[in-house]
């Protein structure tokens, strides 16, 4: 009903404008209620939550280290073009950033960046920074013959190596540094200590793609030979995708079964599936090495048997992977299935049943569609948490079913380079939204015809 | 619940937090890689020292992540005050600002020290062997006795064991296709010497059982799972004590030197430092020899070492007569693009 209708009533009724702004007036104190009760939820989503993984994600372009490390170069370098080498002041800018630095630490951190964008540029940056200080050391003397003992002459390379800079502290800073590591003549690590200013970087996004920026600035293939991450994208996909399968597969029947027990067996059912879920995945998948390598308990049986003459390959191939990831997978595939089945009043089947439809034509017209939702929740709790599968790919899987995780987690923890492993997360994360919406298409569209 | 309850609580509490702080005064947490070799340690090092200055150790595992140490320096909330490391793992956690500079100068001087045995975040206290083990029981009528033969699938059938990571399979590779361990590193330093690598690898390749943890290998060997591994040393000895007859093959082992380093900034130094200084007495540092085989660094530790003892150091003329070292600032350069490439060719 709007004013307008009623010109005659004018008076008597609120001006629309006045309508409008007082139902406004009473929303926002009720929605300023609502905000201030959801208040303290959305600030921890957003400060135990979003924050820190954006804060993450944002790793992946993070490009610092450099600028921080070498502040004269970074400046100097602005003015180069690119081609041949750089001109004399950035040379010394150099010099003196490694010879001068008030950080060391931030050399070699930034030493440790440009190695992973040039392989050999931390060794490089690190031999020169000690040719540098020796040179500038006038009272160093070469360094004395050590007496080793008998035998024990194995470990001597590790000093020996460190004294490839004779005459570096003559000529222009550019001929010392030349004269220290000839490698300073080449393009590619100064494009790369370039690349190394920029504000932020492609570097590491590139690198998860199995791309890689050349030298004039274009991007192109990482070498045939250091390609491995789109395949690891790809199988991380394929595996979790399987695994939802077969755990639908699997899960279906025993779901089925537990809704239609009276409730005191089925909650015994429903302790028994979740049961495994108190043990510890790295437990549950030690026991599947346990009974399923070449001497195991499975191997015992099939040869006891004599269904085979020899052991099978049952683990550390793609198999044992399927077999772990559904055990891990299954509960979480019956939970949501059963909750969902255990709503639909069985009366709903018996009723398509008793106008005539066949079992099939019962099941996929009727049963099916009322159970969907639980499918595909199901589904995607499965799917999600196997993308994020490592441990038991790592131990009951070969080298050619490791997952993508197992490479995130390596970055972090081993490499220490968080901004490939932030980039190879933006990845996964993208493939489970787009998941997500393509799921969500599909299980809005399936069974409304 | 009554005020007096409620004071009674805080008091407790207060007195807890006190209780703790005493605690954590006189006691160091050491991490360590778990296993032999820190039973090890425990032995020779943490109890005597205990007993000697009335500091407790606890012992805590890791698996060489240097995040772990970050997150602990980052938030100043330091659950080791030592930990056991490798070369290559000290160089880079200096490296990257995340272990203590200590003055070496209370445990001696380089000269002190075997080549190689000093960095500014640490002192080498023992050496350590990697190596091809294999079954006794299944091979006794004819154990391999070089690195060639483990790429002898003809002679010695059956899988091999090699750890997934890019130390020591390359090494093993180009030594058995004939580089001299002079000059290993200089053609590791090539993109041909690789090559050369990956290809003598792709002759075994579909016989690899590739292994992670250390006390693998022990196990896929006293299985039969495997015939040959690689392996950590120090594994295999420990293996053979609980009687299971596997062997080592001193042909080219790897040696490399085990380090204590230090979080940076941690609030143990002090104790930390006692602790370094006492495993560097040269009579102390000579008992872990005798517990387990690694070898001394300290110069002066390597005659205390009991002859019985002596003869099974990686670092024994017998063992060592063609054993090479780690080359930490090649691996520093090229661990992560040579495991990439590993990986990539695991794919094919």
């Amino acid at each position: 009903m709007s004013a307008t209708s009623f010109p005659a009533e004018a008076e008597q009724v609120l001006q629309p404008a006045q309508l409008h702004r007082a139902v406004k007036k009473s929303g926002r104190k009720r929605r300023l209620v609502s905000l201030a009760l959801f208040g303290p939820l959305l600030a921890f989503v957003l400060v135990f939550f979003i924050f820190p993984i954006l804060s993450f994600m944002a790793l992946a372009f993070h490009n610092d280290e450099v600028k921080t490390g070498f502040p004269l170069t970074s400046q100097a370098i602005q003015s180069w073009n690119g081609i041949g080498t750089p001109s004399e002041q950035v040379f010394e800018a150099l010099a003196q950033d490694l010879r001068e630095s008030s950080n060391p630490e931030a050399v070699t951190i930034a030493a440790a960046r440009l190695n992973f964008d040039v392989i050999g540029f931390r060794s490089l940056i690190v031999s020169t920074a000690s040719g540098l200080r020796q040179a500038a050391d006038a009272t160093s003397k070469p360094a004395q013959e050590e007496s080793v003992p008998d035998g024990f002459s194995i470990f001597g390379n590790a000093t020996a190596e460190d004294s490839s800079q004779a005459a570096a502290g003559l000529g222009t800073p550019k001929q010392q540094l030349i004269s220290i590591d000839p490698r300073w003549e080449e393009t590619r690590y100064w494009a790369a200590l370039k690349r190394g200013t920029w504000a932020v970087t492609p570097l590491y996004i590139l690198a998860a793609l199995d791309l890689r920026t050349a030298d004039d600035g274009s991007i192109e293939w990482a070498s045939p030979d250091r390609q491995i991450y789109l395949t690891l994208i790809g199988r991380t996909f394929f595996v979790s995708a399987i695994v939802t399968l077969i755990s639908i597969a699997l899960g279906f029947p025993v779901a089925r079964f537990i809704s239609t027990q009276p409730p005191s067996r089925a909650n015994l059912f429903m302790f028994l599936v979740l049961v495994p879920l108190w043990t510890s995945i790295l437990v549950r998948t030690t026991a599947w090495v346990v009974l399923l390598q070449g001497e195991g308990l499975l191997n015992d049986i099939i040869v006891k048997l004599g269904l085979s003459a020899t052991r099978l390959p049952l683990i550390h191939n793609r198999f044992g992977v399927y077999v772990a990831m559904v055990h891990i997978c299954l509960p979480f595939m019956v939970l949501p299935l059963y909750s969902v089945m255990k709503s639909v009043p069985s009366s709903y089947t018996r009723a398509a049943a008793s106008l005539g439809a066949a079992p099939l034509r019962v099941f996929f017209k009727v049963y099916l569609p009322l159970v969907f939702p639980g499918v595909a929740a199901g589904a995607l709790l499965v799917f999600i948490m196997g993308l994020g599968f490592y441990v038991t790919p790592a131990l009951v899987g070969g080298p050619r079913d490791q997952m993508l995780s197992y490479f995130i987690a390596a970055a972090i923890s081993r490499d220490l380079n968080w901004g490939l492993a932030a980039a190879l997360s933006i990845i996964l994360v993208v493939i489970v939204i787009v998941t997500l919406f393509v799921l969500r298409r599909f299980s809005s569209t399936a069974f409304t015809r | 619940m009554s005020y007096k309850l409620k004071l009674g609580f805080v008091a407790a509490i207060a007195l807890a937090a006190q209780a703790l702080q005493a605690a954590a005064a006189d006691s160091i947490t050491i991490a360590e890689w778990g296993g032999a070799s820190q039973a090890a340690d425990r032995a020779a090092f943490f109890e005597p020292f205990t007993k000697e200055t009335g500091i407790k150790v606890v012992d805590d595992v890791w698996q060489g992540d240097l995040s772990t140490i970050l997150s602990q320096v980052q938030t100043k909330s330091y659950k080791w005050s030592l930990v056991r490391g490798e070369t290559a793992l000290v160089k880079r956690g200096c490296e990257q600002g995340i272990l203590e500079k200590f003055d070496a100068s209370i445990v001696g001087t380089a000269k002190d020290y075997l080549p190689g045995a000093f960095e500014p975040c640490g002192v080498a206290y023992a050496t350590f062997s990697t190596n091809i083990a294999y079954n006794a029981d299944k091979l006794k009528d004819n154990p391999p006795t070089s690195v060639k033969d483990f790429f002898d699938l003809k002679k010695y059938p059956g899988k091999r064991g090699i750890r997934r990571d890019p130390r020591y399979a390359i090494e093993l590779a180009l030594l058995a296709d004939g580089v001299a361990a002079k000059d290993l590193y200089k053609v590791m330093r090539t993109p041909e010497g690789i090559d050369r690598a990956f290809k003598k690898l792709d002759t075994i390749k579909d016989q690899v059982v590739w292994w992670e943890s250390g006390s693998q290998p022990p196990q896929l060997l006293a299985d039969g799972e495997v015939t040959m591994s690689t392996v950590w040393g120090n594994r295999i000895v420990a293996a053979r004590k609980d009687g299971k007859n596997l062997q080592i093959l001193w042909d080219y082992p790897g040696l490399d030197y085990d380090w204590f380093i230090m979080p940076k900034a941690s609030p143990d130094a002090a104790n930390g430092m006692k602790f370094i200084k006492f495993i560097s007495e040269p009579k102390n540092a000579a008992k872990l020899s005798e517990v387990a085989p690694f070898g001394p660094v300290l110069k002066a530790a390597i005659p205390l070492v009991g002859k019985e003892y002596a003869d099974s150091l990686p670092t024994s003329p017998k063992n060592s007569k063609n054993a090479f070292a780690f080359d930490s600032e090649f691996y520093a350069d090229n661990q992560e693009d040579l495991l990439v490439r590993l990986t990539n060719w695991l794919q094919k």
